[in-house]
């Protein structure tokens, strides 16, 4: 178990820069989520970290050792794959102990320790199935047993869950964070959910077309998201983002937003009060019905109403745009009826665009 | 919280976790041996076929066009080639033996090369919709038989059947004449009796075709009916109910469909049938082509000027010509066939 | 009604008489020469030749001894054929790796000439192989038969291909991260992968060297460096050749083959069409 620095890390693929100067510091134990649309990088740099690909330039520290040049042997990396990758020839229980062969662990050690890990996975009455006869989380499961068997100084997961489907992701990523809580390996954790890199990280590298867009834990990112990229990518159903302008009439400064509708600044508006702005509001924060002082009020029409069960959303026609919000009321509303919703004035988000 | 909204993104927040001093880090020397072994390795795994294929490819290839302009008896080694110029292709064109060999081999690629198609076409769609799968398996593996026995062996084999006086062909056909109903059919056979296949030079030919024939066919049938196989069966439910019998069907359906590999077996068919070499050779018993060199093919003449004659140079030239034809047969192929055959109609 | 049935039943008639007469013409020559092969001479040439088999098995088995060494020509046959086999199958696998596991400068260069090396025919090879053989001074050795098919164009194309449609270059990655190298990959975790296209590369090599007759004609002068075929060619010129004989040996040397198709015709049928069905 290590820390892992990335120092300035680029890599092109003939003309195409895939990722531009890449800095993060990793602690030692740290679970750390790289998140991003797919071909943002998340996986090209994954695999610059394994020692899978090396970097156009740019330094992959291990501890205090720059690992460039150092095969993924050698970095003692673990990986978990989409396809899991599991070798079909072999049975579990070779599977797993296939990297302890290849380091010629003497064959009772790795016995042993594939007895072990097979244990903590549940693994143990498998342990003589070939990976065709496993059921997908089975496989999964092989997959982490496969990484976890050899005390890695690193955890790499490349979308580890995307091939399962909705009940069993859930129970794996429970299982992964229990994992991760028990043997507390630094661990690097590639998704395009947001929700898995929610409920797992630490903290959550946000990547767009190759570049950091931020980091922090989930919450920073979901209260202070450092741009509208962000802002839109955190968050179920994600954030309304309106363009605008700061206007600013003697002492007060209005948003006047694409399509003529105004809103009140909130009085801690920015000083540079001028210029086009983009707002976001969370649709968990919009609630209908006029609020008490201080709010923002938005009037729209209600274009339709989406229920999904435990809430509505609503979308609600407001100027030019058409903006979500969650009810969790389930007030039955009509068709084109006029509805107020409140905003908490310290929800409101305002980016320089 | 928007206090620091309009400040410029943050490129990273990590102030709970402020990263090391880069002087802090061990940088290990640089591995020039190692990235020299990377970039050469995948050389290495493709090591084999570069060495063979420049050993008994590319080398000889290009030694053989810079032969046909030198005049050489291997045996006298390298120091006895002379410099020639075009001679061994005037020489060529001026061969009425390799005119003859030329025809002969167009002969013979047209007349055992068509029938083959002729027969496996239909063999192979009666296999298909016709047989049960089990027993067609059994039949479409004894067809095929011949392809797997090698050439020499069916050359002999059928060099005994064709036998003049004795060859069961011959007797054959005799003991059709005395049968009573057909024998009326072959009345005409005691007459010529001993039908001299293999040392008539106008049976020569027949006889050398009919073994390709025999050979090749169960071939073209199997994959015929891996094709007939990948037809879905609503495209024939289909043309029924579009009123197809089942010969429209055959026609209209079936064989378009096959159109990929009509073209795939066509294309083997020309390529190895301006070959053919080891039939005419053997069935002649390697002599000069036969009586008037009737089965003398172009490959079999080569063969006799190169290592009969010794004439290395003028050998070299000759299999560049053909080479050439071969080159253009398939081109002509390729451009009336080509475009429809590979695309087919899915 | 009853026209039709009569009707269907003549073309079914005419569907299996059609097959039958097909497979009949197939195999008579097999049966024949496995008669011949027990017949003497003069009951051979006798009008009309014997249709069934006869009992001078033994005697035509010595006089095959006395034309040739028959188990000598026919370990030779083998020698070439095995030995050819097993290096095209393990050097066939091991470029196929190169072309599959490796992006690097010149790859599609070096396949693209690869796959074009494909299209010359044998018979433009026939001068210059004989040339390089005798520079290499390979003459009449069975090591030039069997040692130019060892890395075949053919072979490589079709283990690459079968890699790219079956391995994942996900689970190369992991053998990597698993700390293979990539011979050990290629030894552990792709070869046993590939065994089907190694079975097919195995079985085209293995009948083409074994009814080659080509490049031993070129070859080969030695008659104890014989191989099956050019020993069989070399006894149809003897004067007063011993038919039978010839014809017992010409079967013998078709039997292995056969009893091989006899268990394996499916894999031996899609090997030899691998390149057709495939497209």
């Amino acid at each position: 178990m290590s820390s892992l620095d990335l120092l300035g890390i680029s890599k092109s693929f003939g003309a195409t820069e895939v990722l531009k100067n890449i800095d993060i510091h990793v602690s030692e134990g740290e679970f750390i989520a790289l998140v991003g649309p797919s071909g943002c990088g998340k996986s090209t740099l994954l695999r610059l970290i394994s020692g899978l690909d090396e970097p156009t330039s740019g330094d992959v520290v291990l501890g205090q050792h720059v690992v460039n040049d150092l095969t993924p042997r050698e970095r003692n990396v673990a990986m978990v794959f989409q396809s899991y990758a599991l070798y079909p020839h072999m049975n579990v229980a070779e599977n797993i102990g296939f990297n302890l062969r290849i380091s010629g662990v003497p064959k009772a050690e790795i016995n042993q320790r594939v007895a072990d890990t097979a244990a903590i996975l549940d693994l143990t009455e498998l342990l003589t199935r070939k990976p065709s006869q496993l059921s997908g989380g089975q496989r999964q499961r092989v997959a982490m047993g496969r990484a976890l068997v050899r005390n890695p100084s690193l955890f790499l997961f490349d979308e580890p869950l995307s091939n399962l489907d909705a009940k069993l992701r859930v129970q794996m990523r429970e299982e992964i964070k229990r994992l991760h809580a028990k043997v507390r390996t630094t661990s690097i954790y590639v998704t395009h959910d947001q929700i898995e890199a929610m409920t797992l990280a630490d903290r959550i590298v946000i990547l767009n077309e190759g570049i950091i867009q931020q980091v922090g834990t989930p919450k920073e990112l979901y209260t202070k998201p450092a741009n509208p990229f962000v802002a839109g990518f955190i968050g179920s159903p994600s954030m309304n983002l309106l363009e605008g302008k700061l206007t600013q009439s003697g002492d007060t400064i209005q948003i006047e937003l694409d399509g003529g509708v105004t809103l009140p600044c909130p009085q801690t508006a920015p000083q540079s009060a001028s210029g086009r702005v983009i707002i976001g509001m969370r649709p968990e924060h919009l609630h209908l019905g006029e609020a008490a002082a201080g709010a923002i009020n938005i009037t729209g029409r209600l274009d339709h109403v989406e229920p999904t069960g435990a809430q509505n959303h609503l979308k609600v026609k407001f100027g030019k745009n058409t903006i979500t919000a969650t009810d969790n009321t389930l007030q039955d509303l009509a068709s084109n009826a006029e509805v107020t919703l409140s905003l908490p004035t310290d929800k409101l988000h305002i980016f320089a665009n | 919280m928007s206090d620091q909204a309009l400040s410029p993104a943050p490129r990273s927040a990590e102030t709970s976790h402020p990263p090391l001093p880069e002087t802090h880090f061990i940088r290990p020397p640089k591995k020039r041996g190692r990235r020299l072994f990377n970039s050469l390795q995948p050389w290495l795994f493709i090591s084999p076929f570069i060495i063979i294929f420049c050993l008994f490819t590319l080398f000889p290839l290009t030694f053989s066009v810079y032969l046909s302009f030198q005049e050489w008896n291997p045996v006298t080694g390298l120091s006895g080639m002379n410099y020639v110029g075009v001679q061994n292709y005037v020489e060529a064109y001026d061969d009425p033996w390799l005119w003859k060999s030329l025809y002969n081999t167009f002969w013979l690629a047209i007349v055992s090369g068509v029938p083959q198609h002729l027969i496996a076409v239909p063999v192979a769609y009666l296999l298909v919709y016709a047989v049960r799968s089990s027993l067609r398996h059994v039949l479409t593996a004894t067809m095929f038989i011949p392809f797997i026995t090698s050439t020499v062996a069916v050359a002999l084999i059928f060099y005994s059947i064709y036998s003049a006086n004795t060859g069961i062909l011959n007797q054959m056909l005799l003991g059709a004449s005395k049968l009573p109903l057909i024998g009326a059919l072959f009345a005409w056979v005691p007459d010529v009796m001993p039908i001299k296949w293999l040392t008539k030079s106008d049976l020569i030919k027949p006889a050398i075709a009919a073994v390709v024939i025999w050979k090749y066919t169960g071939f073209n049938i199997v994959i015929y009916s891996a094709g007939f196989v990948t037809v879905p069966q609503d495209v024939y439910d289909a043309a029924k109910v579009d009123g197809c019998n089942r010969l429209q069907q055959f026609w209209h359906v079936a064989l378009p469909m096959i159109r990929p590999f009509i073209f795939f077996a066509m294309t083997l068919t020309i390529i190895g049938n301006l070959q053919l070499f080891e039939e005419p050779f053997i069935l002649t018993s390697g002599d000069t082509g036969g009586v008037g060199q009737a089965g003398l093919t172009t490959s079999y003449y080569l063969y006799l000027v190169g290592w009969e004659w010794l004439e290395m140079g003028a050998a070299a030239a000759i299999s560049w010509i053909l080479f050439l034809i071969i080159a253009i047969a398939t081109s002509i192929h390729f451009y009336f066939n080509g475009r429809k055959g590979m695309e087919g109609n899915r | 009604m009853s026209t039709k049935s009569l009707s269907l039943s003549a073309t079914a008639t005419a569907k299996y008489g059609f097959l039958i007469v097909s497979v009949l013409i197939t195999i008579f020559p097999f049966v024949w020469v496995a008669m011949m092969g027990s017949h003497t001479r003069a009951e051979i040439f006798s009008a009309p030749p014997p249709f069934y088999f006869g009992d001078d098995i033994l005697n035509n088995y010595q006089r095959l001894l006395e034309i040739m060494p028959f188990w000598l020509v026919l370990w030779n046959s083998l020698t070439v054929a095995t030995l050819g086999t097993i290096g095209a199958v393990f050097f066939c696998s091991l470029c196929a790796y190169g072309f599959f596991a490796f992006e690097f400068r010149g790859k599609n260069i070096v396949f693209g000439l690869m796959v074009a090396s494909m299209m010359v025919p044998p018979v433009l090879m026939l001068i210059p192989f004989f040339l390089t053989v005798k520079f290499l001074g390979l003459l009449d050795t069975h090591f030039a038969i069997w040692f130019p098919g060892v890395a075949n164009a053919f072979g490589i194309f079709l283990v690459r291909q079968y890699m790219v449609s079956s391995i994942s270059k996900e689970l190369l990655d992991a053998a990597k991260i698993d700390g293979c190298s990539h011979f050990r990959i290629f030894w552990s975790v792709v070869m046993p992968l590939i065994k089907p296209a190694m079975a097919t590369v195995g079985i085209v090599m293995f009948i083409g060297l074994w009814n080659n007759f080509l490049s031993p004609l070129i070859v080969l002068s030695s008659p104890d460096k014989y191989v099956l075929t050019l020993a069989l060619r070399s006894v149809q010129s003897f004067a007063n050749t011993p038919w039978g004989a010839v014809m017992l040996g010409t079967f013998l040397s078709m039997l292995p083959l056969l009893i091989a198709f006899l268990f394996f015709s499916r894999q031996m049928m899609a090997g030899l069409t691998a390149g057709a069905v495939k497209g």
